[in-house]
């Protein structure tokens, strides 16, 4: 079919116009030769020649585009429709937009975090490099592995990277400058260039040759004051110069990386250590090389390692990951998938309620379709008018929805805990968002234009007719179907609600644990200090005391204490750990503890409880006898029978300063304390031990204040009295201890609100949903009602017989919830706490929330029915 | 496309008559659709009735694909038609689509007459 016919046949349909003209007078002319009578001659010739019209509309169909072609009667139809009923268009395009809006906005998400590749090359090839000691399967690396690693491996180039921070000092107040320690191929390895200058070169991996760094350009702009000439020149950090050689891209995933500053990692043999694992490896794939022959080979070389050095490497071997499957956390992974199947659930609520709504509004227009079905309107044609309808309303809704998921997405980006997503992630409402947005919405419109275009299809004209103006929608099936809807709606939004219900449960349950410590009026601090300086244990040990002293000596202090640890915030250190005497213990492998360093007024300071034997005291100190109390977690595990008390825990020594450990030696237990908890609200408790500063002196820690009354008051008098003591001590992330607290919980109240948000929504449209329903219907039976009343029933009868209905879907609709909630109880189980996922008193409470709502929705229209006037309904008919 | 396009007898066969017919009746000398009809009925002896919602969408149809053209001109009784005529194409066509029509006669033939073989 061409379109230059196409357009061109009005001018052809004019011309066979004049053609049938022709031929009727040509057949008249033969006709009356024949000997016909002009007016039998011209009846015999109009009866020959048929129905013209009809003629010329066929022709012009041979010569159009069908389906555009009534696609443009449908749309103008349908723009027609919308447009006398504004009511009906505002509220169908709206719902719709709040059900695309919310689910592209969380696909925005889902897509840059999990679907789309990370910002490197050949992303596919680049691997996470993890030990996998015994009992668990992802460790960081220890130095001396990685560098055998590197050396051995043939399948892949290997990179090492750890955090450390440097201080800049000498302009005002110390600052603590994040830094990253690479090894000097990593942007090479990674494919993540600089912008500027150079990467680091081999001979720069080496101990006194790495004082060059690599700024990002956060740091660059917002502490180097964008000095265009950085370049070359030279920076001092805890007395040392660093000379910049390079800058990262602007806008790239450096600048939302914690690093600051990225230095080239000094690594040799003689300085690694095989005990400390401080090292996140990562490596690219030669090419060539399999993912299967890089876990082979590196599997191999750890086995080596651990017959050669039985000591710290026995049973550890190697996990390897495809670097895009780490980057992305199980537990974010897994709110995501909540998340979009909640917004799914909401949009799912939207199509049902436009369903029903088109439903009614069908019905309300079987007129109209009779008498286009009895002037010869297909079928087809009609169901494809009422999905023509929807579309239109669904893409609106798109348009609409659009804008929505944008806003909604940039309030979600700016309300999400800092660090939730990957560095590497962006997250924009793109093409790709865009093309879901479109598909998503064309689907939705098919979803709920089915329903009414059904009805449409079968339409039944005699039978239309007969039931006079009552129509047919408004009978048997078409009622059924509306109810079905509702409460298909019902379980949906009591799925959603439920989940909400849940997790808001989870999360009381979760702010509301016994963390073991007393959290009123405690301010937190962290003291860093650069790693690998020549630190005198006893100078580090004193200068902290002295610290802590001149703190706790403040007016408004009650106490203060350092630890290698905040609470909620780890124990600073893991260790293995043996238990002469002790089966279970005595192994060595397989058996670590947290090990927190912490002067001996920390329990004090923090409220924690002394369960049995005494607490850490000011005469644990070097040159005494090693002492250690432990938390009750392992108290009950490694003793569980006998008394701690006298006991030795045999755990090596730190090296000050250091990244190592030095000497295996016993710590006697002298008190055990009741568990606090240590990583965070949800994290079960672990078995942990404490020791003195005095006695295991590090660089770093952090430093707990517990004020009279709001300890915030105190911050510069705190400050001042470190300074007084160093003047060069960094003093950063300085916050209530409650801050942590919530801090530590953000995620899970983040995702808590956001999803209640949506089951709000849910909830409010499966109310408008069901007094939609409801309405209708009374509107309907109105003649029935009035009959009744007339007959004597009473207000209150009248009323029961327009809920019942109602209630009766409801209750349905609740049932079928619960099942639901039974049904995807695995899915939510794992993101609860201290909840079972089918808790039955959330349940109940969402069920009563939800039957309270269907009765206030359906309660205002069935009012109505109520108080209808017997006289005015029956006449109305 | 259009559904009610089809001729009454529908098939494939039916369609290629009535168009292989309109092909011989144009051989014979330019004609308008009227024309058209009638030569094509008093030919088979009123057996054949041309449908006009045949005869015109095939008229069409043939032109379209430029086997007959067409333009308007005054018949005997001074009255406008529109005149159908053979084009080249149109000849080459009426030839090929006689000899398989008689093909397909002789096949049917013997298929449904074996005795006579």
């Amino acid at each position: 079919m061409g379109w230059r016919r196409f357009l061109g046949r009005a001018r052809a349909d004019f011309d066979h116009a004049r053609e049938f003209h022709a031929h009727l007078a040509l057949e008249i002319d033969d006709n009356v030769a024949r000997g016909m009578s002009l007016e039998g001659a011209r009846g015999a010739a109009l009866r020959k020649l048929g129905n013209t019209t009809l003629l010329r509309e066929d022709v012009y169909q041979m010569n159009s585009i069908g389906f555009f072609e009534t696609l443009g009667q449908d749309l103008r139809y349908t723009a027609r429709m919308l447009r006398k009923s504004p009511g009906f268009t505002v509220t169908a395009v709206l719902t719709i937009a709040l059900g695309l809006g919310a689910n592209a906005a969380i696909f925005s998400f889902l897509d840059a975090v999990l679907l789309k590749p990370l910002p490197y090359p050949q992303p596919e090839r680049l691997i996470a490099v993890s030990e996998k000691p015994p009992g668990f399967d992802r460790n960081s690396v220890a130095p001396a592995n990685f560098l055998d690693w590197r050396e051995g491996s043939k399948t892949a180039r290997l990179c090492a990277s750890t955090g450390s921070w440097l201080t800049m000092t000498g302009h005002g107040e110390p600052q603590r400058v994040q830094a990253r320690l690479v090894s000097y191929d990593y942007f090479d390895v990674l494919g993540s260039p600089v912008a500027a200058g150079r990467t680091f070169l081999p001979e720069e991996g080496v101990p006194g040759n790495d004082r060059v760094m690599i700024v990002s350009y956060r740091y660059w702009q917002r502490h180097l004051g964008g000095d265009p000439e950085i370049l070359g020149k030279s920076l001092t950090f805890d007395g040392a110069s660093y000379k910049v050689v390079g800058s990262l891209p602007a806008g790239s995933w450096y600048d939302r990386h914690p690093a600051d500053v990225w230095l080239p990692l000094a690594l040799t043999h003689a300085n690694a250590s095989r005990e400390f694992h401080t090292m996140q490896v990562f490596g690219r794939l030669n090419p060539g090389a399999t993912l299967a022959g890089a876990r082979a080979e590196l599997n191999g070389i750890a086995a080596r390692l651990a017959a050669e050095y039985p000591k710290t490497n026995k049973d550890w071997g190697v996990t390897i990951d495809l670097t895009a499957d780490r980057v992305v956390g199980d537990r974010l992974r897994e709110w995501l998938h909540l998340l979009f199947a909640a917004v799914g659930a909401v949009l799912l609520i939207a199509c049902v309620n436009l369903a029903n709504l088109l439903l009614a509004r069908s019905a309300a227009r079987e007129r109209e379709l009779w008498v286009r079905l009895s002037l010869g309107a297909g079928r087809a044609r009609l169901a494809r008018q009422f999905l023509t309808e929807s579309l239109v309303l669904s893409l609106l809704g798109g348009v609409l929805g659009c804008g929505l998921a944008y806003s909604l997405k940039q309030a979600l980006v700016a309300a999400l805990p800092p660090f939730t997503l990957p560095t590497q992630v962006v997250v924009t409402i793109d093409l790709s968002v865009l093309a879901y947005l479109f598909a998503v919405s064309i689907l939705s419109g098919i979803l709920f234009g089915l329903a009414p275009a059904l009805a449409a299809w079968r339409q039944d004209v005699a039978s239309g007719l007969n039931q006079g103006s009552r129509g047919s929608s408004g009978g048997v099936s078409g009622q059924r179907m509306r109810s079905a809807l509702i409460v298909a709606e019902v379980a949906l939004s009591f799925v959603l609600v439920a989940t909400a219900g849940l997790l808001i449960h989870s999360f009381m349950r979760m702010s509301g644990v016994d963390t073991g410590i007393d959290m009123n009026n405690i301010l937190t601090m962290q003291l860093p200090r650069a790693m690998d300086r020549n630190t005198d244990p006893a100078r580090e040990a004193l200068v902290m005391r002295q610290i802590r002293d001149s703190v706790s000596a403040l007016p408004g202090v009650i106490d203060a204490a350092v630890t290698s640890g905040m609470p909620m915030q780890g124990w600073g250190f893991g260790m293995p750990f043996t238990v002469p005497g002790h089966r279970a213990a005595s192994d060595g492998a397989g058996q670590t503890c947290g090990f927190k360093i912490v002067s001996p007024s920390y329990f004090h300071t923090l409220g924690m409880t002394l369960r049995t034997g005494r607490a850490l005291a000011g005469t644990d100190v070097a040159d005494s006898p090693p002492v250690a109390v432990i938390n009750q977690t392992m108290a009950k595990r490694i003793f569980p029978t006998g008394n701690p008390i006298g006991q030795r825990v045999v755990i090596q020594r730190i090296v000050t300063g250091k990244r190592e450990l030095g000497a295996r030696i016993p710590w006697e237990i002298v008190g055990v304390v009741a568990d606090e908890k240590v990583n965070g609200l949800d994290d079960p408790d672990l078995p942990g031990v404490y020791v003195t500063f005095d006695q295991s002196p590090i660089v770093g820690v952090g430093l707990a204040v517990r004020g009279r009354g709001d300890p915030s008051r105190l911050t510069k008098a705190i400050q001042m009295a470190i300074w007084r003591i160093n003047r060069d001590q960094a003093i950063t992330d300085i916050k209530l201890l409650e801050q942590i607290k919530s801090e530590s919980t953000a995620g899970n109240r983040f995702i808590m609100l956001v999803l209640t948000g949506f089951a709000g929504v849910a909830l409010l449209l499966a109310a408008i949903g069901i007094y939609g329903v409801v309405s209708y219907s009374v509107t309907q039976r109105t003649r029935e009602m009035g009959i009744r009343a007339a007959l004597g029933a009473s207000k209150a009868g009248l009323l029961a017989l327009a809920l019942r209905s109602s209630l009766r879907l409801t209750a349905l609709g609740l049932a079928a919830g619960v099942l639901g909630i039974l049904a995807t109880r695995t899915l939510i189980a794992s993101l609860l706490f201290d909840t079972k996922p089918a808790e039955p008193s959330t349940l109940a409470a969402v069920a009563g929330v939800m039957a309270m709502v269907a009765l206030a929705a359906s309660a205002l229209p069935a009012r109505r029915a109520a108080s209808i006037d017997p006289s005015r309904a029956l006449r109305e008919e | 496309m259009g559904k009610r396009t089809k001729p009454p007898f529908s098939g494939e066969m039916l369609q290629g008559t009535l168009d292989l017919l309109i092909l011989k009746t144009l051989a014979l000398g330019p004609a308008h659709g009227q024309a058209v009809a009638t030569i094509i009925e008093r030919g088979s002896g009123d057996f054949l009735q041309v449908e006009h919602g045949s005869l015109y969408p095939a008229l069409y149809r043939l032109e379209e694909r430029g086997w007959i053209a067409s333009r308007w001109a005054v018949t005997e009784n001074n009255r406008k038609a529109k005149y159908y005529e053979l084009t080249a194409a149109g000849r080459k066509q009426l030839t090929e689509q006689t000899s398989s029509w008689d093909g397909l006669v002789r096949a049917m033939g013997r298929i449904l007459h074996p005795a006579k073989e």
